[in-house]
């Protein structure tokens, strides 16, 4: 029987997994792929670690500093192991993984989910036309190109204007498609400024807002896409058709934390982060059931991902050592006015510690005043210099604050 | 005489906006950390970027290896160093850190290896 078990060998997982055995716990990581590192083992580009180490680090650099910690410490590294079904037991968890080597059953007191998240698709987002070879997601091209050495197409069109198609374009660019168009509904790239920059604008990469693609023409391969104007509301404006010829289209639309595998466990899922719902410690609301990193909420840094699996190596232990400092009734954080998300939504423990709260504004404001409410009443006021959608924010909350309280509303003022 | 200046700070993923006042010397304003004052001078005077790449690498579990230029190189050098990097064919196992190219495009900037690759058939 484990202490614990870590689902998910990325950057979040593999803290947890270090975090947890540094407390003298005997804990596994499970990991699908052969190697450790997750999706920063594609992401080459730098920046990585700046909050946490002060160094711009790249993808695989930042990894490996974790990837060093877990191998020095007694954490059991199983690869090539995918979980196919968790159930829960009587006083314990009941892991079915599928190895090469066969199927196997692991018993563990508690688990943690670091599953990360995964890409939005063509038809969540309502692109029509045919169905032809040539259109791929970002995250698949960035591996394509960064691991493999291949170019999707010659000349792409990049759809939506998020961090990792900035990342693609620039990479496409640099290793040599003939042309490269991005185009994207909102009035500004939605992905991080600095990527925007960097990426696109260093480059002079042609790029179009306000514009997204009504279908995608082609027969076996893709021969064209039909780009369109969209309003304000992203709604599309009647004669602005326009055919683009290309060979392949690459989606950045988007990413949905992984949460169908929790919620099969009976988790409750947010609908706004489409993450589990977690309390300060990062527990779902199964008990022994932990979550961090991207898969409770689309994290802008890694930085900010593996923060959470700092946190939760608290809560693991708490649980294990069946600390009870749980409230009769635990108070709920709710996301307000200019307010996208709030993580974590609830405050479960009454022995008043710090926390830390993240949420992503739905406003871009110069010196902003969010406020915490309870019973129309503010209880606390933060300024922050400069807020914006694609950049997820941070408070933290003062201990005692929350004591008494139900319902806190966050809101930008 | 001085000129004022907006740069985008890139150095991590905050995106601050710096206000540069650029005269003998460079001020530098709007920063949340210092390494937006390095950036905003180096902005002003000659701007330099890493260079993210990969190059061919045999007997590996992939056919690339992600390498990058050690620091930044002047940004007007970058597509050079891609082309540089073309022709590089490295052969399993290098280390993380791993010179791959010195001098690269003589910028003085080295290309080095960001992690470890193994031989695997």
């Amino acid at each position: 029987m484990m202490d614990v078990v870590v689902i998910g060998g990325g950057p979040s997982g593999l803290a947890a997994a270090s975090e947890i055995a540094l407390k003298g716990y005997e804990v596994m990581i499970l990991e699908r792929d052969d190697e450790l590192g997750g999706l920063l083992q594609q992401c080459i580009h730098d920046g990585f670690g700046t909050i946490l180490f002060n160094e711009s680090l790249s993808g695989p650099e930042f990894a490996d500093r974790f990837i060093e910690k877990v191998k020095e410490s007694n954490v059991d590294i199983k690869l090539e192991t995918y979980v196919k079904s968790v159930d829960k037991k009587e006083g314990c968890f009941e892991l079915l993984t599928v190895t090469p080597e066969g199927v196997h059953k692991i018993k563990s007191r508690s688990i943690v989910y670091a599953i990360g998240c995964r890409e939005r698709n063509r038809f969540e987002i309502k692109i029509g036309g045919t169905r032809p070879a040539g259109v791929y997601t970002a995250g698949t091209v960035q591996r394509l190109v960064n691991l493999y050495g291949v170019l999707p197409g010659k000349d792409p069109v990049i759809v939506g204007g998020g961090d990792v198609g900035l990342i693609v374009a620039r990479h496409l660019y640099l290793e040599g498609v003939d042309s490269l168009l991005m185009v994207y509904p909102e009035d500004f790239f939605s992905g991080l400024p600095r990527n925007a920059q960097q990426c696109i604008l260093d480059f002079d990469i042609p790029y179009r807002n306000r514009t997204t693609v009504k279908r995608i023409i082609g027969d076996k391969k893709i021969e064209g896409v039909e780009l369109v104007e969209v309003d304000k509301n992203w709604e599309m404006i009647p004669g602005t058709e326009e055919i683009c010829e290309c060979d392949s289209v690459i989606l950045s639309v988007g990413l949905i934390p992984y949460s169908e595998k929790v919620e099969e466990l009976g988790a409750e899922i947010d609908k706004e982060t489409k993450g589990p719902v977690v309390n300060e410690y990062y527990g779902t609301t199964v008990e022994g059931v932990f979550s961090v990193g991207n898969l409770v909420q689309i994290f802008d840094y890694v930085d900010d991902a593996v923060k959470t699996a700092y946190i939760v190596a608290d809560g693991v232990d708490k649980f294990l050592r069946n600390i009870d400092g749980k409230r009769k009734k635990s108070v709920k954080l709710v996301p307000g006015d200019k307010i996208r998300t709030v993580t974590p939504q609830r405050i479960d423990y009454d022995e008043g510690k710090e926390v830390t709260i993240f949420f992503r504004p739905d406003v871009e404001k110069e010196n902003a005043e969010v406020c915490l409410v309870s019973s129309e009443k503010v209880i606390k006021k933060y300024r922050k210099k400069y807020i914006r959608p694609s950049t997820l924010e941070e408070i933290k909350v003062p201990k005692g604050l929350f004591d008494g309280e139900k319902e806190v509303i966050i809101y930008v003022l | 005489m001085s000129y004022r200046k907006e740069v985008l700070c890139i150095r991590c993923p905050k995106g601050c906006r710096l206000r540069l006042k650029i005269g003998d010397e460079v001020i530098v304003e709007g920063q949340e950390c210092k390494l937006g004052v390095e950036y905003g001078r180096k902005e002003a005077s000659s701007p330099e970027r890493v260079v993210p790449s990969t190059v061919k690498i045999t007997g590996a579990r992939f056919p690339r290896l992600p390498v990058r230029s050690e620091k930044g190189v002047p940004m007007n050098k970058i597509e050079e160093i891609i082309d540089e990097l073309r022709g590089i064919e490295v052969k399993a196992p290098v280390k993380k850190g791993a010179v791959i190219v010195e001098n690269v495009a003589d910028t003085s900037v080295d290309i080095i290896a960001e992690r470890d690759m193994e031989v695997k058939g």
